[in-house]
């Protein structure tokens, strides 16, 4: 049987009120109040779509033996490298193997679902594990209505071939060249067409479209459902395509406008995850995606979901968040306006490909190293046993630790340092099992901290040169969100 | 009147990488495989070593500031680690230096 083998998800801690927008830009575009209610999901300066479809592979794969994944997919449209496999940023990153399948879906809001198509396909033919990542961070101009709809959020999937908890059904899909949102390759910021026709001629015939398509193709009714996910921002819009399809109101998922907003790529498989929080045995599920067209896909609930509601998914992250109550440190953080970081910002930081390379374990998926001879478990990976009564020569086996939590063992807070987030904070931090390394807090104030506290860690954006537009990552400590249940 | 160190000190072994395009190794690797071969050729343990010199070019492109990042890779026992930038001359003037302390015992 083929199907969800686990899901996950995550959304960034700092939220932004959309009236703090308003507030900010209203001046300009006054229309745009109405889409100020609640609030918005808004990725840290160190976040990216990268980041955060880590994130979220990382809640998903909890308890998963990271050798048995045969294929990791990144979704996105908002991916940091053209050239340079970014999945396989997130393979390194989630400590899969080398010997793996690996691929980027883009170019449409439904390359998650893509995504998942093919990664069910890939374990229909070959069997084992395939994890798909989506995450996006668009931007809108200031005082847009995408500036108002647009949120950073990561959600993951990961298919299965053996103890499914969701078995696939089967799938229909519909691509169209339908121009209503559209980037091109040197454009920065989303740029939409007449939203009325956005809702009426898009979401509203196409989703019909899809469903019905599958519908047909199965010999099913959308009443079939107990749960229908799809995205689409309009509240018209919605209530309309639920008439159209004939289905009640409670069954349609809610579409996490008013806590994240529009995720993008992602945002299919996170209100996919949010369902799957609380699916019971025996639920069938029809999740839709929107971008260029759509894709249907239909799961059946298997008696396995209750191993996996054990706190993965949505809502421990949606409940972990921090006001982020200035939206001109939104727009440094985002990019979308200059600021002054000193002399010291200035500073240029040449990336050596061919250490990289070399070291690519413990940057990516933050590999130690453990001695054979006595156990000693190290990081950086050493090949002479740091224990000093051990000092075993090449005796070392590979441990990856980016799962193993740690402690705060020093930190401070440096004013003076370049940071569009200051005090940059650093410190010492112990793994749990044991080695010690220096790293960046992130996601929490120095207030936050203390000697001893746990610390989980998270996949960030290291440094960025600019000069060459090289995204640079490493794992940084944040404090613990609590143990899964 | 000044005292040499002739017939003080002697050159107990010398260890020295494999030359080539060594994409397989970092100075880590480097520094291990020189220093394993001079131990091997010198008969001692890493644990009779009283003193460290460690010889770079110039730091801003090599492999950084001070000598932990050697002490570090090889694990020394806690004795002195000395860094010398001195460009192409770096190496011999770590050879050169442990001659002024070391017959007065550093490590004592």
């Amino acid at each position: 049987m083929v199907g969800i083998g686990s899901f996950g998800g995550y959304v960034p801690r700092y939220r932004l009120n959309r009236m703090i927008i308003f507030g900010s830009m209203g001046w300009l575009n006054p229309v745009i109040i109405t889409n100020a209610r609640g609030e918005k999901a808004v990725a840290n300066f160190d976040e990216d779509s990268i980041t955060m479809a880590v994130a979220a592979g990382m809640d998903c794969l909890r308890g998963v033996d990271r050798q048995s994944i045969d294929a990791v997919y990144f979704a996105t449209t908002t991916a940091p490298y053209r050239e340079r496999q970014n999945a396989n940023i997130v393979a390194g990153a989630l400590g899969a193997r080398d010997e793996i399948r690996s691929a980027d879906f883009t170019g449409s809001l439904k390359s998650g679902t893509s995504a998942l198509l093919s990664a069910l396909e890939f374990v229909g033919y070959n069997g084992g594990k395939a994890v798909v990542c989506a995450a996006d961070c668009r931007l809108g101009k200031m005082a847009s209505t995408q500036e108002m709809v647009f949120g950073d959020a990561g959600a993951a999937v990961m298919v299965s071939d053996s103890e499914v908890i969701a078995e696939y059904k089967g799938s229909f899909s519909v691509s169209h060249d339908f121009v209503d949102h559209l980037r091109g390759a040197n454009t920065k910021y989303d740029r939409m067409w007449e939203e009325r026709w956005i809702r009426d001629v898009g979401y509203q015939q196409f989703i019909p479209q899809a469903v019905q398509g599958l519908c047909a193709k199965y010999g099913v009714s959308p009443a079939d459902f107990d749960r229908i996910i799809y995205p689409c921002y309009y509240g018209g819009a919605r209530k309309n395509i639920n008439k159209a399809l004939q289905v009640e109101q409670e069954k349609v998922q809610d579409d996490m406008l008013a806590t994240v907003g529009d995720s993008g790529s992602a945002h299919p498989l996170l209100m996919l995850a949010a369902a799957l929080e609380t699916a019971k045995p025996g639920e069938k599920i029809l999740l839709v995606s929107y971008g260029s067209g759509c894709d249907a896909l239909w799961f059946e609930v298997t008696e396995n979901i209750t191993k996996m509601q054990d706190g993965r998914g949505v809502s421990r992250w949606l409940a972990r968040r921090a006001d982020l109550d200035n939206y001109q440190k939104y727009l440094v953080w985002r990019g979308m306006a200059p600021a002054e970081t000193g002399i010291r910002g200035e500073t240029d930081k040449e990336t050596r490909w061919s250490l990289v390379w070399r070291e690519h374990k413990a940057i990516l998926g933050l590999w130690g190293s453990k001695c054979r001879k006595c156990g000693t478990q190290q990081y950086p990976p050493q090949r002479i046993c740091i224990n000093p009564d051990c000092q075993a020569l090449d005796e070392m086996d590979p441990v990856y630790l980016a799962d193993k939590g740690g402690t705060v063992f020093t930190y401070t807070g440096d004013m003076l340092a370049a940071s569009v987030n200051p005090p940059a904070i650093y410190g010492n931090v112990n793994f749990n099992g044991g080695g010690r390394t220096l790293m960046d807090f992130t996601d929490c104030t120095v207030e936050d901290l203390s000697v001893g506290m746990p610390v989980e860690f998270s996949f960030r954006i290291k440094f960025y040169d600019p000069k060459r537009d090289i995204t640079n990552y490493f794992w940084k400590a944040v404090p613990a969100v609590g143990e899964v249940k | 009147m000044a005292e040499g160190i002739r017939d003080k000190v002697v050159i107990l072994g010398m260890g020295c990488t494999k030359f080539g395009e060594r994409w397989d190794a970092g100075s880590d690797d480097l520094l291990i495989e020189a220093l394993t071969e001079a131990l091997q050729d010198a008969g001692i343990e890493k644990k009779d070593i009283q003193a460290a010199w460690l010889g770079i070019h110039i730091d801003e492109i090599n492999i950084g500031k001070g000598a932990t990042y050697a002490s570090g890779a090889l694990h020394t026992p806690f004795i002195p680690f000395t860094r010398v930038d001195n460009f192409c001359a770096s190496g011999r003037r770590p050879s050169g230096g442990p001659p002024t302390p070391w017959p007065r015992g550093p490590a004592r």
